[in-house]
Parts: C-alpha cells; sequence; structure tokens
C-alpha cells in the first residue's frame, strides 16, 4: 500500500507573490537608507561642582534635531540624535554645577537666583562609513555651540564643543549597530570635553574669575 | 629581555560531515584523506612569539586584595584594539588557575567617567601620578582597589588572501568549489603600570600568525588557525607570570 503524503503545489499567482517578497526583501536589504535613534549611554561624570545655579534651555531645534540627507549614496538617511543631545547635557550639568535648573526661554524672570543660562546648539554633524573612508571604522563627528547668557539675557560668552567617536567593524552586526555604537562614544567624548574642559576654557574663564571675586566679596565683611 | 616562543596548534576543524560509524563501510579513498589530513591540520596551525621585559621590580598582586584592570588603547586615529581580545585578556587572568580580581573594561571605564575615555585617558603613567592628585579619581581609585593598569594597544588583521571558490544553487541542489586560504596577523603589546609606586613595571608584547584554509568540495570545510585566541592566551599568560611571581 502506498503511504499518502500531502503534496504542496505553488500556483502561478502564489509562485509571483514568492518572488516578488524575495525581490522586494533584497532590495530592501541592500538599501542605501539609515534610520537611527542613537542613544546617550553616558555615565555620570566623575567632577567636583562649580558653586554655582545654571539654567539650561534647549532650544526646539536642539531638543528634535534630526541629521537628514538624500544623496546618490546615501538615500534617506535620518538619525534622530535630539532626544539623546537632551540626555547628554541633563546627565553632565548637574556633575558639573552645584545646581541646575530647566528654563524655556532664555530671559528668566527676575530675582530667580540664577548666574547662568546655558544654552547648547547643534552646529554640524558628520558620519562615515567603512566603504567610503575605506577603513574599518565607523565615525561620527559631532559639533556643539555652548553659549552662556546673563539672566536677563545679555550674552556672556560662546564656545564650540566638539566631540568624536568611532567603532569597528563587526561580522554579525549591521551598519546601524556600527554607527549607533560610533555617535554614542562621540556623546561620551562631548561629555567628557564640556566636563574637563569648561573651568579652562579660554572664552568662559574669565567669567568664571569674575563670579569668583563677586562671591568672594559677598562673603566678606 | 626575555623572549618566548610558542608553536600553538590551533587549528579549529568544523566538522560538516558525520564521522563513519562501526559497521559502515569504509570510503575507498581514505588512503588519500589520510596523509592529506595531517598536512591540512598542521599548515593551518598559528606562531606567537612573545616579547618581555620587565622595567621595575613590582612586588606581586595581593590575590583577593587588589585587583588588575586591563584597558584598551583607543587613541590613533586608525584600526582599534578590539574589545573582544580585551575581554578575552581579562578573562584569562581571572581564570581560576591565575585567581586574579579583573576589573571588566566598560565597568571600570563608566565608573572612571570621564577620565579613561579615548580622548582622555592617561597616556603614561607620569600623567596617572597627576590624575590621582583629584580627590575623585583617587577615591574612585581605591574602591575599585586597583593594583595595576593593564594597557593593551594592537589588532588583528589580515594580511593576505589567496585563492577562488565559487559556490552555484540550481533546482538540483548546490555546491562550492574551489580552495581559499588567508594569512592572519595579531599584533599587540601591554603595557603595564603599577598604581602603588606609580611606575611602568614590565611590557609584554604578542605577535601571532596564522593561514586558514579553506577547501571545498561540494561542501566548504574551514580549516581555521585561531590567530586573534592564540595572541590572548599567550599574551595573558604572561601577563599573568609578570603580575603573580616576584622579580627574580
Amino acid at each position: 500500500m502506498k503511504a499518502r503524503h500531502p503534496v504542496f503545489r505553488i500556483t502561478g499567482p502564489a509562485l509571483r507573490l514568492m518572488v516578488v517578497s524575495v525581490v522586494a526583501v533584497a532590495v530592501t536589504a541592500c538599501s542605501q537608507s539609515m534610520v537611527l535613534k542613537p542613544e546617550a549611554e553616558v555615565p555620570p561624570p566623575l567632577a567636583s561642582q562649580l558653586p554655582l545655579h545654571i539654567a539650561v534651555h534647549y532650544p526646539e531645534e536642539f531638543r528634535t534635531y534630526v541629521y537628514e540627507e538624500n544623496s546618490d549614496d546615501r538615500q534617506n538617511w535620518s538619525i534622530d540624535c535630539g532626544p539623546s543631545q537632551v540626555v547628554l547635557f541633563d546627565q553632565v550639568l548637574p556633575a558639573l554645577f552645584a545646581e541646575v535648573s530647566h528654563v524655556n526661554e532664555i530671559h528668566a524672570a527676575a530675582g530667580s537666583g540664577l548666574d547662568a543660562i546655558l544654552v547648547p546648539r547643534v552646529e554640524d554633524m558628520q558620519f562615515a562609513l567603512p566603504h567610503e573612508t575605506r577603513t574599518e571604522l565607523y565615525e561620527a563627528w559631532l559639533r556643539y555651540s555652548i553659549t552662556l547668557y546673563e539672566p536677563d539675557g545679555r550674552k556672556i560668552t560662546e564656545f564650540p564643543l566638539t566631540g568624536y567617536g568611532k567603532s569597528t567593524t563587526s561580522l554579525f552586526s549591521g551598519r546601524e549597530d556600527g554607527l549607533n555604537s560610533a555617535i554614542n562614544e562621540a556623546f561620551r567624548d562631548v561629555g567628557a570635553r564640556l566636563t574637563l574642559g569648561f573651568r579652562n576654557n579660554q572664552a568662559v574663564r574669565p567669567w568664571l574669575l569674575a563670579k569668583q571675586a563677586e562671591a568672594g566679596a559677598g562673603a566678606g565683611p | 629581555m626575555k623572549t618566548v616562543r610558542t608553536h600553538g596548534k590551533s587549528c579549529l576543524m568544523r566538522r560538516v560531515a558525520p564521522a563513519s560509524g562501526v559497521g559502515r563501510p569504509l570510503w575507498p579513498g581514505r588512503w588519500l584523506a589520510l596523509p592529506t589530513l595531517p598536512l591540512l591540520l598542521s599548515a593551518c596551525m598559528s606562531t606567537t612569539v612573545i616579547d618581555q621585559h620587565r622595567v621595575t621590580s613590582s612586588a606581586p598582586v595581593e590575590i583577593g586584595d587588589e585587583s588588575v584592570v586591563v584597558l584598551g588603547r583607543r587613541q590613533g586615529a586608525g584600526q582599534e584594539t578590539e574589545i573582544d581580545f580585551i575581554s578575552c585578556v581579562g578573562e584569562q587572568l581571572g581564570n581560576s588557575r591565575n585567581g586574579l580580581s579583573v576589573i571588566p573594561e566598560k565597568q571600570f571605564v563608566d565608573g572612571m567617567y570621564p577620565y579613561f575615555e579615548a580622548s582622555t585617558a592617561p597616556s603614561d603613567v607620569k600623567n596617572l601620578d597627576r590624575l590621582v592628585q583629584n580627590p575623585a579619581v583617587a577615591e574612585k581609585l581605591t574602591e575599585f582597589r586597583v593594583r595595576y593598569f593593564v594597557w593593551i594597544d594592537g589588532f588583528t588583521e589580515r594580511v593576505d588572501e589567496r585563492g577562488s571558490m565559487s559556490c552555484s544553487i540550481g533546482p538540483g541542489g548546490g555546491g562550492c568549489f574551489g580552495f581559499a586560504s588567508w594569512d592572519d596577523e595579531a599584533n599587540y603589546e601591554a603595557t603595564i603600570w603599577d598604581f602603588e609606586s606609580l611606575e611602568l613595571s614590565a611590557k609584554v608584547s604578542a605577535r601571532t600568525t596564522g593561514t586558514s584554509y579553506m577547501p571545498a568540495v561540494f561542501v566548504p570545510i574551514p580549516l581555521l588557525a585561531r590567530v586573534q585566541s592564540n595572541a590572548c592566551r599567550n599574551m595573558a599568560r604572561q601577563i599573568a607570570q609578570q603580575l603573580t611571581t616576584a622579580p627574580g
């Protein structure tokens, strides 16, 4: 007696659907598009706090910053860095200043007790993939400008803040993972430079000395 | 300076077909395969050359009281030291035979943030001396109970590729034919700092080379020279010796 086995036949429409699906998957896999939302994994810095009350203002374009590019080599690139940048500064600034608060505008209310308002802005972002640089590295460069304002809105000073991150290619991880890792390294670098460089920054130092003198005079007889 | 040369038998052969069992008819081509197999196995060995140099006569680590941290140097613009190589050396140092307490790299770098980032890490032991003047840093290092810093610089790269292989698939099945081989080279240097005396304690370098082969008759059979893992194992052995034995 012959055993009966179920028979599966791929008919014409089903076969066409299968071919179309396989082609669609292959095209998607080879596409140059890149949609990322990197996360800033920045630990709390080890730093001694400056005895200052600083308010931070994140402009709308900073909070929602998305790097976009659409060229022949980089089709539909969208790297959403806004939320991670806020996380980065919210992690680093409280380690640097005795008191940190948030304000929605540069002009703070009178008598707020603030020493300054700090406003970060994105100046530039650049990314590189291994095949573009003929290396085995994913790379990210971030450039911000940091502006300090008096509580009444007068500008005190402005200085640039940069960060660089790289990660190596791995056999089993995709380019999204590689670039995410490089961007996270760049965020860490920005945090490190801000923490270690703020006190000795040429643009900030005169203001810090003036604040120290002011505090010394206030504490005097 | 002492040079130790080791030749590791490091061929990793992936089994792709079941071995013949008892009672199975013997394959007539075995007489051809038997002399070929040792040739292939010996061909994909790797060779490691270790150079070690003790600079100062640092005391050995007090097991249980002091820790070691293994860190990768990632300051250069080019290829960086692989994270998995650093973890491998750390794991080898911390295994039951050595008994060393090893702090994982990420845990240490996160705990010391931002002083051990690629752009801010101390480049020599004198800078470490300056760094510990910062009370917050000194306190954290004491908390970690760090006695030795092991900085590793280097990477593994493919230096040559030969041969070719083609694979095809059709309605009746598929298969690969050809022969490919490649040479890998691992070059690493470990610099050991003694945190107690704030001096350079020793240097250990490892250079491992190996050739891997992939013959394919229907099925590719990778015969891999485990270059990076051999470099890791040999380097860790020498570092452990430096850290656990008193200078003679």
